[in-house]
C-alpha cells in the first residue's frame, strides 16, 4: 500500500475521526486467530484448544505522512468496547502494529538476532502506545530507550474501533529499537487485534499472517 | 537431567515428562491443633509486604474458618492445577468480590461532617455496593448442629509448589522457582498482567494489582530467608504453629513431621501441583449423643471432611498424633509431641531461620 504524503498538521493527522481519512481507501488486512499450537503455555493450550478467540476477522489499514510525522489508522469491528479493567477478569480491547527491525525478522514476534518493534495500544491506557521489542514468542519487553513516542487516539463508534498511531517520521537517537521510516522507502508491518470482552490477551489474538508492504510517497 | 544444565526458569517445569526439581525445597508445616484464629500471621504479612496502593485487598496469607467457602469464595471448586494424567485443568480468574477486596467506609461523613448521630459506618465494595463477601466472611461459622457443631481455623498461603501450575501457565516465563530453595516468585518486571497464573493456580492464592497491573503473591519472605530470618507469618505466630525449614533436612522439624512421622499432609494433593505447605490435621473431641454422652471413636470434626482436604492418609496421621499424645499423657517420652509443642522458640520451630530481624543491619539513607 502507498502512504500518501499530505500537507496536514499533526493534530489532524492524529485524529481517527478527521475527514481527510475519507480521501484514502483503507487496505483490508485479513486477520486469523494465532494458531493454538503457538500458545506459549500449557494452560492456555488446555483452556483455549477448543475455545474461540481472535474474534476480529479483518482490519482496515490506512497510512499517510506529512514529511515529518507518520500516521497509521486502523479500523476494526468490535461490537461492544471493553475500555476499562475494573474487576480481575476484565481485559481491555487492544491493537498492535509490528515492524521488523531486521530484514530477517519473522512476522510472529521476531526471533533472536532479528527483533521486531511493537506498538501496543490498549483501550484502558488510550493516549500512547507501549513500545515493545520482541525476539520471539513470549519475549516482548518495553523498549528501554523509547526516545520516539507513539501517540494514539481512538474512538469507538457504531460497533467499530478507529485508532490512529502517530509518530515522528524520523526516530530520535538512540533508535536501535525503533521502526524507521523514510519518504520514498519501502517498509513492512503486521497487525494484531485483541477482543477484551473475550478475555483475549497475550497470544490469544487475531493477527495478520502476511506482511503488509508499505511504500512511503517521497 | 544434569542440574547444571537447568536454567532458573525451568525449575518447577515439566520437561520431557519429568518435573525439574530444585536443589532444595523450603516448606512450612502448620499444626492446625494450635491455630487460634488470631490472624497475626495475616497482619504480619500485610504490614510487611502489601501496604502499597493497589494492594489494599491483598491477603497473601489468609486464615479461614472451615468448613466454609474460603478466600476467594468457593476456591476449591474453581479448577486449575493438573489432571491425574498431568494435563492443565482449566479454571477461571476469581473476581474482586470473591476475594473480598478492600472495602471503603464513609468515615468523613460520620466522623467529620456532623452526621455522626444519624449516619453509621457502612462498607462499600469496589463497585460502590454493599459487600456480599469478604476475606474472612465466615469467621467462626463452621458446620454441624449443636452440640456437635464444629469448625477449625485454616491458614492458607502460596504453596510454593514443586510443579507450580502458575509457572507453567505464564506465557512470558515471568514466574520462576528458585533452584536453591524452591521459592516461587513472580518477576513483576516481566509480568504483563495477563493473569493466566491466577487462573491456573488451584489454590487461588494469586492477586491482581489494579494499580501496578501485575499479578502478586506470597514471596515466602525470601529477603528475610536470605538473612536467616523466618518469614513474618511464622515468626509472628503467637500459637507457634508454623514450622519452617528444608524438606530434606532429616534433623529438622519439617522432614520429621512430613517424612518421618507422616503427620503433616499437603492440602488437596489431587490438584497435582505438589504443594510445599503441609498441615497437621486437627484432632477433635468425640461427638455427643442425644443425652450428652460422648460417642467413642466419632470425632466432632467428621473424618470425611478432613479426607476431602488432606486425602485418605489423614486417618493414619490423626491416629499417630492421638497415640503419641496418649503416650505423653501417660508420662512417656514422645519425640512427636516434643516437636509439635515446640518448647524452644524459635529454634524448635525454624532452626535455620532464628535470627531476630531487629538485629539486622538495614541499608538506608545515610548508609555508605
Amino acid at each position: 500500500m502507498l502512504a500518501k504524503r499530505i500537507d496536514i498538521g499533526a493534530d489532524t493527522l492524529g485524529d481517527p475521526a478527521a475527514a481527510f481519512w475519507g480521501r484514502f481507501p483503507a487496505r483490508k488486512v485479513s486477520l486469523v486467530p494465532t494458531p493454538v499450537g503457538l500458545q506459549n503455555s500449557k494452560y492456555v493450550l488446555a483452556k483455549w484448544r477448543d475455545g474461540e478467540y481472535g474474534h476480529a476477522r479483518a482490519a482496515g489499514l490506512q497510512c499517510v505522512h506529512n514529511g515529518t510525522e507518520i500516521a497509521f489508522r486502523l479500523e476494526w469491528e468490535c461490537e461492544k468496547a471493553a475500555a476499562s479493567v475494573i474487576d480481575n477478569d476484565h481485559f481491555a480491547d487492544a491493537a498492535a502494529l509490528l515492524f521488523p527491525l531486521s530484514d530477517l525478522a519473522p512476522l510472529i514476534m521476531g526471533a533472536e538476532g532479528a527483533p521486531v518493534s511493537i506498538w501496543h495500544w490498549r483501550a484502558d491506557r488510550p493516549k500512547a502506545a507501549r513500545l515493545n521489542v520482541a525476539t520471539g514468542i513470549g519475549t516482548s519487553s518495553l523498549t528501554r530507550n523509547a526516545t520516539t513516542p507513539v501517540e494514539t487516539k481512538a474512538v469507538h463508534h457504531g460497533g467499530r474501533w478507529a485508532l490512529v498511531y502517530r509518530r515522528a517520521l524520523e526516530a530520535r537517537l538512540p533508535a536501535d529499537d525503533a521502526a524507521k521510516f523514510t519518504p520514498g522507502g519501502h517498509h513492512r508491518l503486521a497487525v494484531a487485534v485483541w477482543s477484551g470482552a473475550n478475555a483475549e490477551r497475550a497470544g490469544l489474538k487475531a493477527y495478520s499472517p502476511e506482511w503488509v508492504e508499505l511504500e512511503l510517497e517521497a | 537431567m544434569d542440574s547444571k544444565e537447568i536454567a532458573a526458569w525451568q525449575v518447577g517445569r515439566e520437561i520431557g515428562g519429568e518435573i525439574v526439581r530444585p536443589k532444595r525445597q523450603l516448606a512450612m508445616v502448620f499444626d492446625l491443633n494450635k491455630c487460634l484464629g488470631c490472624h497475626t500471621c495475616s497482619i504480619a504479612c500485610k504490614t510487611q509486604w502489601t501496604r502499597e496502593e493497589g494492594m489494599e485487598g491483598m491477603w497473601w496469607n489468609v486464615v479461614n474458618t472451615v468448613p466454609g467457602q474460603g478466600t476467594p469464595k468457593g476456591w476449591e471448586a474453581m479448577g486449575g492445577g493438573f489432571t491425574p494424567n498431568g494435563n492443565a485443568r482449566p479454571s477461571r480468574i476469581p473476581g474482586r468480590e470473591e476475594f473480598g477486596d478492600a472495602w471503603q467506609f464513609n468515615q468523613s461523613e460520620v466522623l467529620y461532617e456532623g452526621a455522626g448521630k444519624e449516619a453509621h459506618l457502612t462498607p462499600k465494595n469496589f463497585k460502590g455496593e454493599k459487600p456480599s463477601w469478604g476475606p474472612n466472611w465466615e469467621e467462626d461459622q463452621g458446620a454441624g448442629e449443636y452440640p456437635n457443631s464444629y469448625f477449625f481455623y485454616f491458614p492458607r498461603m502460596c504453596n510454593h509448589c514443586t510443579h507450580p501450575a502458575c509457572l507453567e501457565a505464564c506465557p512470558r516465563g515471568a514466574i520462576h522457582k528458585r533452584e536453591q530453595d524452591g521459592i516461587v516468585l513472580i518477576d513483576d518486571q516481566k509480568c504483563k498482567g495477563y493473569r493466566f497464573c491466577m487462573e491456573a493456580c488451584p489454590y487461588k492464592r494469586i492477586y491482581y494489582n489494579h494499580v501496578r497491573l501485575v499479578s502478586q503473591k506470597c514471596i515466602f519472605c525470601f529477603p528475610r530467608i536470605e538473612q536467616g530470618v523466618a518469614p513474618a507469618c511464622a515468626r509472628q505466630c503467637p500459637g507457634r504453629l508454623r514450622f519452617v525449614g528444608y524438606l530434606d533436612d532429616e534433623k529438622g522439624p519439617i522432614n520429621k513431621l512430613v517424612a518421618q512421622w507422616k503427620v503433616a499432609l499437603p492440602l488437596h494433593e489431587e490438584f497435582g501441583t505438589q504443594p510445599n505447605v503441609y498441615y497437621v490435621p486437627p484432632l477433635s473431641p468425640p461427638k455427643l449423643d442425644a443425652d450428652g454422652n460422648p460417642i467413642p471413636n466419632e470425632p466432632r470434626i467428621p473424618l470425611g471432611y478432613l479426607e476431602s482436604l488432606f486425602g485418605p492418609r489423614v486417618r493414619d496421621a490423626l491416629a499417630v498424633v492421638e497415640a503419641e499424645k496418649a503416650k505423653r499423657s501417660r508420662g512417656e517420652p514422645s519425640e512427636l509431641m516434643d516437636i509439635l509443642i515446640g518448647y524452644k522458640w524459635p529454634d524448635d520451630l525454624f532452626p535455620d531461620f532464628t535470627k531476630d530481624p531487629a538485629t539486622l543491619h538495614r541499608g538506608g539513607e545515610g548508609d555508605a
